[in-house]
């Protein structure tokens, strides 16, 4: 297929129009690898290896496009300054995570607010962080991160060409919406951290929120600015992490208020939002029921993909290949899983894809994979 | 020579960006602030 017959069709299916052909979005990241030959090891510390397990990976299954271009885990970029959240399990080819990342203490936060976004992270939470850089060592060892930064850029632009011109394979993204609070929880304060907060420190959350807004929103303004979007799908992907942790009044405060008029914003200017939702979203419903048809796409690891069809009529939907059944289900019971959703959801609005961020041995099988992607093909 | 401390906001900053060789000097902030915003995303 030609790119921009790919490109086009990919739109379609995340602005909820009716598509003959339903594209496929890779939810692959780590089982990229592990669906290699290669190790965890070998891949992750070499980027020559991981372009061909990224290559092979398309040659095999021929998604249309990728949630992860393979860059999910630069760990020679991080290991230069230590401070790498997660390790490789050798026998078992497991990605493990070390532990939640707690890098602010629940006093600071008149410290974050006093500081600033950036020089807080830079003194604290990269400080803290990174567990290698308080030796003598420093120039070499951030000569050392440069390098590595730097090969980490040319992977990603040597697989975008490779991609583009070879493949005809677009970019999932042009840019993103990304409320401060993700980063709060994840790399500030840690799921526990957080959650005490919310019920300890609410007015400060609240206060560090807005006061990092600039930040955060710099580059999606920059995107609505540039409206220039010639190789990815969607112009914006929204990720909803932290909405788990919270109440509806939490949630219209540190996240709707953020993210919202960016969402009214893109509708306006007929751009694209694919959201991407760990857990559940269908609690918090009503907030995208107004929002205009074609404006989103909603992935949804835990919620079941008719129900959303059903409350979000006016959202293209993306899922419909689970994990579980992925591994342990039958290739009969793949394609009939797979055929029930293009069945209920394909006239329009419907791209396929796993339900899960497939990182572990225990996602997928690659027969099934394979099984179903003749399938979905031979329509 | 005097020990920097790196993460000392901002003269570690600046110290650190006085260590890439390889760029204009208008282009090494964009080029750190990535480069952190990549590193906390890992």
């Amino acid at each position: 297929m030609e790119f921009n017959e790919r490109l086009d069709i990919c739109r379609k299916a995340i602005r909820n129009e009716h598509t003959d052909y339903i594209p496929v979005l890779s939810n692959f990241y780590t089982g990229m690898t592990i669906d290699s030959e290669y190790t965890l090891q070998e891949a992750l510390y070499d980027w020559e290896t991981m372009f061909k397990v990224f290559c092979e990976h398309h040659e095999r299954y021929g998604f249309d496009y990728y949630a992860d271009r393979a860059y999910r885990n630069p760990f020679a970029f991080v290991d230069t300054l230590g401070g790498n959240l997660y390790k490789v399990d050798e026998p078992t080819q497991t990605l493990c995570i070390i532990n939640d990342a707690v890098f602010m203490q629940d006093d600071e936060y008149d410290e974050l607010l006093k500081e600033g976004y950036f020089p807080f992270v830079w003194s604290k939470i990269m400080n803290r962080r990174c567990t290698l850089s308080h030796g003598d060592d420093m120039p070499e060892r951030w000569k050392k991160t440069f390098e590595e930064f730097n090969k980490l850029q040319d992977f990603n632009a040597k697989t975008q060409q490779k991609f583009l011109d070879d493949y005809k394979i677009p970019n999932w993204f042009k840019s993103t919406i990304f409320p401060f609070v993700e980063s709060l929880m994840m790399g500030f304060r840690g799921i526990k951290g957080f959650s005490i907060d919310l019920r300890r420190h609410y007015d400060k959350v609240k206060s560090a929120c807005e006061m990092a807004f600039d930040d955060f929103h710099k580059w999606t303004e920059y995107s609505f600015q540039d409206k220039t979007n010639d190789i990815a799908v969607a112009d914006f992907m929204i990720s909803m992490l932290t909405h788990s942790l919270l109440n509806e009044k939490q949630f219209n405060d540190l996240w709707w208020k953020y993210v919202g008029p960016d969402i009214e914003r893109a509708a306006k200017e007929n751009m694209t939002v694919y959201c991407f939702v760990e857990a559940s979203m269908l609690r918090f419903a009503d907030h995208f029921r107004d929002v205009p048809n074609g404006t989103i796409a909603i992935f949804s690891e835990n919620d079941d993909i008719f129900e959303v069809r059903e409350k979000l009529p006016n959202c293209a939907v993306v899922g419909g290949i689970p994990c579980n059944l992925l591994k342990n289900g039958t290739k009969e019971e793949n394609i009939d899983h797979v055929k029930k959703v293009i069945d209920a959801l394909g006239d329009h609005g419907l791209t396929l894809s796993q339900d899960k961020m497939v990182s572990f041995a225990q996602d997928f099988d690659r027969d099934n994979m394979l099984a179903v992607m003749e399938y979905v093909r031979g329509l | 020579m005097e020990k920097v401390d790196c993460w000392k906001y901002p003269e570690g900053y600046e110290y650190v960006k006085s260590l890439i060789d390889f760029l204009p000097e208008e282009e090494k902030d964009g080029y750190l602030n990535f480069l952190i915003e990549t590193f906390a995303q890992v």
